[in-house]
């Protein structure tokens, strides 16, 4: 076990230097509801980047993908990798995202799609269902710190205490200077995780004897994990079941669409592509390969999701790194955390409240409603900390519903709102159906399918049947210009 | 006869490109390299896979003019 005054120390170091980049945000913030949800859309390539990868990359990482790794093998690297796939899907959304956002102001992706198709009513019913998905993954993220501090401290960090803690941190850095306080934190955690993880990961290849002893040993006592199905979790259908919903991530999950209104131009939008493709992919083998070696220095664990606070309490990874990717787990946590309540608050301000009120009204409610988010989160993680799976899971296959709208947004212009609140209210409704009532798993390939089949039907069938709104925007036709005039396909 | 513009078919060569590789990022393990004696080819493949996004996604935002 890890001495709890030691974690408690370099948490508390962590909190300070955080809350100093949050003060050094601050200054730079005008007060205006842009600024606060989008940091005045001024944001670098870089800080971009690394904020979107470390709002992307959570705690799921290094606690979920991890011990379905030590669950099932190299499964979880083609599952979480179908999912980096689909980061493809910003070649085509982000250009039209960013110049949809300058053209008209927009703030959050759910205020955009209404616009789209002139009506409040899409926007706020997507920022409902945004809020109904996205709070189970909030969840995720706590219960994440709890399992990690409880675990590696036998019990002594208590998992009220680790709650309250990321809970605390993420209220802080968000309500300071919002977008900009929570993207500067973010690059910065962004480096804690990547740089801990790394150190973390070749301690541990190093206790096992080197990268050709770990393949010798991995290929002898679990080559059935290197397999498909692996020992048994990978299977086809599970692996289409997860893989699906979490192709379309990028679009799907508003905290991170968000993001692409952020840049302060083309070359930073194109920066922060690519500094989001090189994060996620060396974290996500990180993940992977952590899973495996815990397989050979922490075997026969029950619960897989213990798999990383295990492996730190091995004896194999030196204390002070331990420490460190401990950090850089409660910064994946945090930093997920507070850009989901911050992108849920701005929702609320202006899909809810209207971008009519003024922008201190704008500010105060999304404080509010981060406020609330981040409370009910901690509270949900208290009590439900075992379904962490499941639910990080539900929320993916749930959000799938924006997607038809989203897309049909630049390239159907037959879309209609009345197709869209369809798609949505339908799509979500046979989601928490399927979910909760019949108790269909997230790893039944018929949640995701379903989900997706209802809501891209109904919402070509309800637009065919129905006609645009006279204020609807034309996307299509309105951006044309900008975007050739960018090359963008 | 339908004339489609040049940015049009380049898009959708993209898109068939990437369409392709997810794919095959399923098909290949499942159903080819599954089932064989250990090794690290699946874990391979996909490191490759992933490669080969990183390719196809900076290959096309590259062409983006500022």
């Amino acid at each position: 076990m890890i001495s709890s005054t030691l974690i408690w120390a370099a948490i508390a170091v962590f909190a300070v230097v955080g809350v100093l980049i949050a003060l050094a945000a601050r200054r730079e913030n005008t007060g205006t509801a842009a600024d606060y949800y989008l940091g005045g859309s001024r944001l670098g390539g870089l800080v971009a980047g690394l904020s979107y990868g470390a709002t992307t990359y959570s705690a799921f990482m290094l606690v979920v993908l991890t011990g379905l790794t030590y669950r099932g093998g190299v499964g979880a690297l083609g599952f979480e990798l179908i999912y980096f796939a689909g980061l493809s899907l910003l070649v085509i959304f982000a250009p039209r995202f960013w110049l949809a956002g300058r053209k008209w102001g927009f703030i959050s992706p759910a205020e955009m799609i209404g616009a789209r198709y002139g009506s409040a009513a899409v926007a706020r019913l997507m920022a409902v269902v945004s809020l109904v998905f996205l709070l189970p993954y909030c969840t995720t993220q706590m219960a994440g710190i709890g399992l990690l501090l409880s675990g590696v401290t036998g019990g002594k960090i208590s998992l009220t205490a680790a709650v309250a803690t990321g809970a605390g941190l993420a209220l802080l850095w968000t309500l300071l200077a919002g977008l900009r306080s929570v993207a500067w934190t973010d690059a910065a955690q962004a480096g804690v995780m990547l740089l801990s993880a790394l150190f973390a990961v070749g301690f541990a290849i190093a206790a096992i004897g080197g990268p050709g002893a770990f393949v010798d040993a991995t290929l002898a006592s679990h080559g059935q994990w290197l397999d498909l199905p692996g020992p048994g979790l990978w299977s086809l259908p599970t692996f289409i079941a997860l893989a699906l919903p979490w192709f379309f991530f990028a679009v799907s999950n508003p905290q991170v669409s968000q993001r692409l209104f952020v840049a302060r131009d083309f070359a930073a939008m194109r920066r922060m592509i690519v500094w989001v493709l090189l994060f996620g992919f060396v974290f996500t083998l990180i993940a992977v390969i952590w899973g495996f070696a815990a397989l050979q220095l922490a075997p026969g664990l029950e619960n897989t999701a213990l798999a990383t606070p295990a492996l730190l309490t091995s004896g194999a990874i030196p204390v002070v790194v331990a420490v460190l990717l401990i950090i850089g787990v409660l910064s994946a946590a945090i930093s997920t955390l507070d850009s989901i309540a911050l992108t849920v608050g701005s929702m609320v301000a202006r899909d809810m409240i209207g971008a009519g009120a003024s922008d201190t009204r704008q500010v105060f409610a999304g404080r509010l409603v981060v406020v609330v988010v981040i409370v009910f989160a901690a509270g949900f993680a208290i009590d439900s900390a075992r379904v962490v799976d499941q639910l990080a899971a539900l929320s993916a296959a749930g959000l799938l519903v924006t997607v038809p709208p989203i897309v049909g947004a630049f390239f159907w212009r037959r879309g209609t709102a009345a197709g869209a609140l369809a798609c949505l209210g339908g799509g979500a409704a046979v989601a928490v159906w399927l979910a909760m009532v019949q108790g269909v798993s997230v790893f039944n390939p018929w949640l995701a399918a379903s989900v997706a089949g209802v809501s891209i039907g109904l919402f070509v069938a309800v637009s065919l049947l129905t006609q645009p709104r006279p204020k609807s925007l034309d996307f299509s036709e309105a951006l044309r210009e900008d975007l050739a005039l960018h090359n963008v396909w | 006869m339908e004339h489609r513009h040049p940015s049009q078919r380049g898009l959708r060569a993209w898109m068939a490109l990437t369409a392709l590789l997810v794919f095959l990022g399923g098909y290949i393990p499942y159903r080819v390299l599954a089932g064989g004696a250990p090794s690290l080819a699946i874990f391979g493949f996909w490191v490759a896979f992933g490669v080969a996004v990183i390719g196809l996604i900076v290959l096309a935002v590259l062409r983006w003019k500022d």
